[in-house]
């Protein structure tokens, strides 16, 4: 049944996106010791937007909310240690 | 009484309102997007409940689950995709029935009769739970082996779709739940010297994973969809609900005690009771002919269903620490890390934490009147959430979560490697839920194991001679033999 309702809507595959999604989570694993929380998931929240053709402005302005919106919940309410980089943030 | 009065004072705490107001909009969020799936969403709340206490965080998931299993009928009646895999089985009748310009009866039907349903479940679960639990404090080692068996069995044999696949996927998690100390000996295994693995597979980056990361993945495959979305009048929509009630009372009752029933079967969630629902409704139907070309009857009654299933999922995992679905595995997970132990004892050392899981489902099924109406009023502003922005911030929450648990980084590997693996089994038509299932139950089955060897000194036969013991290994075994009986029923029904 799941099948046939799919079959109906042509989708386009962007083969390469799932790969990025990879290559971005092994690039925060690598930096997020070096650069800190702040400016790691920035960059990726950005970097992924942009692949996924969001206007440049808009997505670094919502990277930068997001970033800020999951320091909040994360350390801020439930008081959990984020990566704390070189210059300290 | 004093119990319920506990109980309810610590649901009734400004903070723990709070939360349920919250998981209440994440639930119906994530259950109204079509791709992303109520376990997912469970997936992803726990990295938040592992940080707060018992109460709300069980309160968090129950409520998150109710509204997500609801919320999953809205993009089904507006756009033809269901929101969670529990709505697939009625999406063809609500989208037939919109396009005949019924969308605000379908979406009052969902609402009402989803919250009927649950409440069915609650009431089931509150009756149950408690004489099971006193059944189960007789149970021993032994039983606790077979038990675990048993929901292994089962969840191989309800997987849909290929068995041997679903065994696989089990066999799998199995595998994963011996990396790190051996429980009894405490010799290393399958750890290749590393010192992460110690403590084996973290399981919360584990789930994430599976159900977030392969979403993820899934998703930015697909590309962005375009589909246009059918408006609706919400101040409609609970007209003619009392008749329907009254006209459709015994569906109702029908559909609420089978969902229920298969929720407390090990291994059978929300999707397998809609899809049951569905086939025994056509089957008692006056009008079968309607199904499938928009038929509010088969609508009640899958509805009803799977709403009702989610109650029953808590019965086996609050009673025996056996889960009855994927998100009840997650729960079961997350209270072995909180170092509470699910099962019996809990209803005589915390009732209060079991009176307030009940009242969270009464709770979440009448707040699910108010919430849905708001979630159908807004569902085309919310079903237009770009899922280009929706994407990488799901990413991001699967990243710091993974992290939070142990301050990590080698977990976001774990993470990274569990998703890839659930992308791929998905891709290929394996069930992923009955790796959770492994994951949790390799180590209740293994201690239990190892421990009634240890205390009877390896006599395999009391296994089978301890009374309870005896019927529940019978029952495995029944359950393993399934396919071959009914293959050889449908046989001699043919012969005959």
């Amino acid at each position: 049944m799941e099948g046939s309702l799919e079959k109906e809507i042509p989708v386009p595959r962007n083969y390469f996106d799932p790969i990025f999604v990879l290559i971005l989570i092994a690039a925060y694993m690598a930096l997020s010791t070096w650069l800190g929380f702040y400016i790691t998931s920035s960059l990726i929240l950005f970097l992924m937007m942009v692949k996924l053709r969001v206007p440049y402005l808009r997505g670094l302005v919502i990277s930068i909310l997001l970033t800020v919106f999951v320091n909040l919940m994360f350390y801020k309410i439930l008081r959990v240690p984020l990566p704390i980089g070189f210059f300290g943030w | 009484m004093d119990f319920v009065l506990h109980g309810l004072a610590l649901l009734m705490a400004p903070k723990v309102l709070l939360i349920i107001c919250i998981s209440s909009i994440y639930g119906l969020f994530v259950g109204a997007m079509p791709g992303l799936t109520a376990t997912m969403a469970a997936a992803l709340l726990i990295p938040f409940t592992f940080f707060m206490d018992p109460v709300p965080a069980l309160v968090s998931i129950v409520t998150m689950s109710a509204m997500a299993i609801f919320a999953g009928d809205i993009p089904a009646a507006l756009v033809r995709i269901p929101g969670t895999p529990s709505s697939a089985a009625y999406t063809q009748d609500s989208f037939e029935l919109t396009k005949q310009g019924k969308a605000e009866l379908v979406l009052g039907v969902d609402v009402i009769f989803s919250a009927i349903g649950g409440l069915m479940g609650a009431v089931v679960l509150m009756s149950s739970a408690p004489l099971l639990a006193e059944v189960a404090m007789k149970f021993s080692s032994f039983e606790y082996f077979w038990l675990a068996a048993l929901g292994l069995s089962a969840t191989v044999m309800v997987s849909l779709g290929s068995q041997v696949k679903g065994a696989l996927a089990m066999i799998l998690g199995l595998f994963l739940s011996t990396i790190g100390v051996d429980i009894t000996l405490g010799y290393p295994r399958f750890t290749f010297g590393s010192v992460e693995l110690l403590n084996g597979v973290n399981f919360i980056p584990a789930m994430v994973g599976v159900f977030g990361v392969s979403e993820v993945l899934r998703n930015v495959l697909q590309g962005e969809l375009a589909y246009p979305i059918t408006r609706v009048k919400a101040g409609k929509i609970f007209s003619g609900m009392g008749r329907l009630i009254r006209r459709y009372k015994v569906n109702v009752l029908r559909s609420g005690l089978l969902g229920t029933f298969i929720g407390i079967l090990p291994g059978a969630g929300a999707d397998i009771a809609a899809w049951l629902a569905y086939a025994v409704s056509k089957r008692s139907s006056k009008e079968p002919e309607k199904y499938g070309a928009g038929s509010i009857e088969a609508i009640i009654d899958a509805g009803t269903a799977n709403n009702s299933c989610l109650a029953g999922d808590w019965v086996p995992a609050l009673v025996f620490g056996i889960p009855g679905d994927t998100i009840t595995a997650i729960v079961i997970g997350v209270l072995f890390m909180k170092g509470l132990r699910p099962g019996p004892m809990i209803f005589e050392r915390q009732p209060e934490i079991i009176y307030a899981v009940y009242l969270a489902f009464i709770l979440a099924n009448l707040l699910m009147i108010p919430f849905g109406y708001l979630a159908i009023k807004t569902s085309a502003q919310m079903l237009r959430v770009p899922k280009n922005i929706l994407m990488p911030a799901i990413l991001i929450f699967c990243i710091v979560g993974s992290f939070a648990i142990n301050n990590s980084v080698f977990d976001i590997g774990t993470m990274l490697v569990m998703g890839v693996v659930g992308y791929f089994m998905e891709a290929n038509g394996y069930p992923v839920a009955p790796i959770v299932l492994g994951l949790v139950l390799g180590p209740i089955l293994e201690q239990n194991f190892m421990m009634s060897m240890i205390k009877s000194e390896w006599d395999l036969t009391l296994f089978f001679t301890r009374p309870i013991s005896a019927i529940l290994g019978g029952l495995t075994i029944i359950v393993w033999f399934f396919p071959v009986l009914t293959a050889f029923l449908e046989k001699t029904k043919k012969r005959n």
